[in-house]
């Protein structure tokens, strides 16, 4: 990372719970991938987050959380969603069980990071195209 | 005879027993019905259970990284329909992923448990430590999660060279760890008395390991778990038969076409699976024919593929399934 880069405003991201997404963001924050040193770090107060990391299919019930939770955040709220089950569904539409809500129809998506589960690579890389997008 | 799912196997809704009820005709499935992830209606009933087996069912149902112990049992019960042996090394090899896979769920958890209390150091440590078993199943399956590696029949592939030695160097490894970890729950240990008491929900949660309700209770038992694996892994290692690892079951000359399906039970870690019959397919009459199968949700396609096939044969359909969603996670 040079100068010019530790000018860009840190990041704040609140993520929502899921399994295996979650999993691998969590391994982003260890030592090995170190998401921290890139300026990016997780909150779990919703107001002072500037990301909101969507993880996991959105049920209805997800859904309406989601939006109110966005409309807490401080603008220009960011939202990436992440994995398959949170870009297209997943498993859930075949099975039948649950309705899928595609986050676009709630909220303007910036990065979509495709995976089953996304590797902390694929995390990590999407946290620095979203810098490189907030700072230009 | 192959159909390839696309799915995650890993997916820990729709994870659980598959459910297959099919309407035979003349011993030909006339129509088949699937259904997924049943055993999840019962986890509430099983969560007041306080044995650890029945704890283990859940976890294996309900963390990602438990999806080997599910194929292990679908592909155990694919066998026995199938009346064929899996080659002893690969044998060795599903019990070694499986038993990765055991520790790293112990790790996460653990790892949750410190958070809970707010002790983060301790926590990084063991994310850490469960990102080298996370490479092991890269270098075993390619893949971190969503493995589709143990199929009926065997593994995948074999492990690849130096593997082994790798995972020797890591145990050692491992257990300096747990010396340092061992510290950190002392000193939780002082420094906490009776804090951190939780609900039941909590326990739910965390699909939690132990009927110990207390948070350090819990990393205790998982520190005693942990030990424990770590020390039937090393063990494990060097009891590795040599030889192949796949009998092919998913080409019709694979499988002796007469050869009907028959009663499974099978258990691995305290963890039950079975195959059951209920019902008998007369001539013409209808019958209902359910197979009971510790499989993965990602066997969408089932009903479908046993439309029209023989009741004799339903085991090399099953035997075809591919859970694989490597290119997914690549």
């Amino acid at each position: 990372m040079n100068l010019t880069d530790l000018k860009t405003p840190a990041l704040h991201y609140f993520s929502s719970p899921a399994m295996c997404c979650a999993n691998e963001l969590v391994q982003a924050e260890s030592s090995r991938y170190d998401l921290e040193r890139l300026g990016c770090y997780r909150t779990t107060t919703i107001e002072d987050a500037d990301v909101l990391v969507i993880l996991g299919a959105l049920t209805e019930s997800i859904a309406q959380e989601l939006v109110v939770l966005y409309h807490k955040m401080p603008k220009p709220q960011r939202v990436i969603v992440a994995g398959t089950c949170g870009c297209g569904g997943g498993l859930f539409p075949f099975l039948g069980q649950q309705t899928f809500v595609d986050p676009k129809s709630l909220f303007p998506i910036d990065l979509y990071v495709p995976g089953c589960p996304p590797r902390p690579e694929a995390m990590i890389r999407a946290f620095v195209d979203l810098k490189s997008k907030v700072s230009s | 005879m192959s159909w390839v799912t696309v799915f995650g196997v890993c997916d820990p809704a729709p994870g659980g027993p598959l459910l297959i009820e099919a309407d035979v005709r003349g011993g030909t499935v006339h129509e088949a019905r699937v259904q997924f992830g049943f055993a999840q209606r019962k986890i509430l009933e099983r969560i007041s259970s306080r044995r650890w087996s029945d704890h283990l069912f859940l976890m294996a149902h309900l963390r990602p990284d438990a999806a080997p112990i599910g194929e292990l049992l679908f592909s155990e019960a694919v066998e026995s329909a199938s009346v064929v042996d899996a080659p002893l090394r690969a044998r060795g090899i599903r019990q070694l992923i499986a038993r990765f896979s055991e520790l790293s769920l112990l790790l996460a958890n653990l790892a949750s448990c410190f958070e809970q209390v707010g002790f983060t150091p301790p926590k990084f440590l063991l994310i850490r430590m469960r990102e080298e078993i996370l490479d092991f199943f890269e270098l075993m399956t390619g893949s971190r999660y969503a493995f589709g590696f143990i199929r009926p029949g065997g593994v995948r592939w074999d492990v690849s060279e130096g593997f082994l030695s790798r995972v020797e160097t890591w145990a050692e490894d491992f257990e300096s760890h747990m010396e340092l970890i061992r510290d950190f729950v002392t000193l939780l240990h002082r420094t906490t008395p009776g804090v951190a008491e939780l609900g039941r929900l909590s326990f739910w949660k965390d699909s939690c390991t132990t009927t110990e309700t207390s948070v350090l209770g819990r990393i205790i038992h998982m520190v005693e778990c942990l030990e424990k694996g770590v020390a039937i892994q090393k063990r494990e290692i060097g009891g590795l038969a040599p030889g192949g690892v796949l009998i092919h079951l998913d080409h019709p000359e694979g499988m002796d076409a007469d050869r009907s399906l028959t009663p499974f039970s099978t258990e691995y870690l305290g963890l039950r699976g079975s195959w059951k019959l209920s019902g008998q397919g007369s001539s013409e009459a209808l019958a209902g024919l359910v197979l009971r199968t510790p499989s993965h949700g990602a066997a969408q396609w089932v009903a479908e593929a046993c439309r029209g096939v023989r009741v004799d044969q339903m085991g090399l359909i099953l035997a075809s399934l591919d859970f694989s969603a490597l290119e997914i996670d690549q």
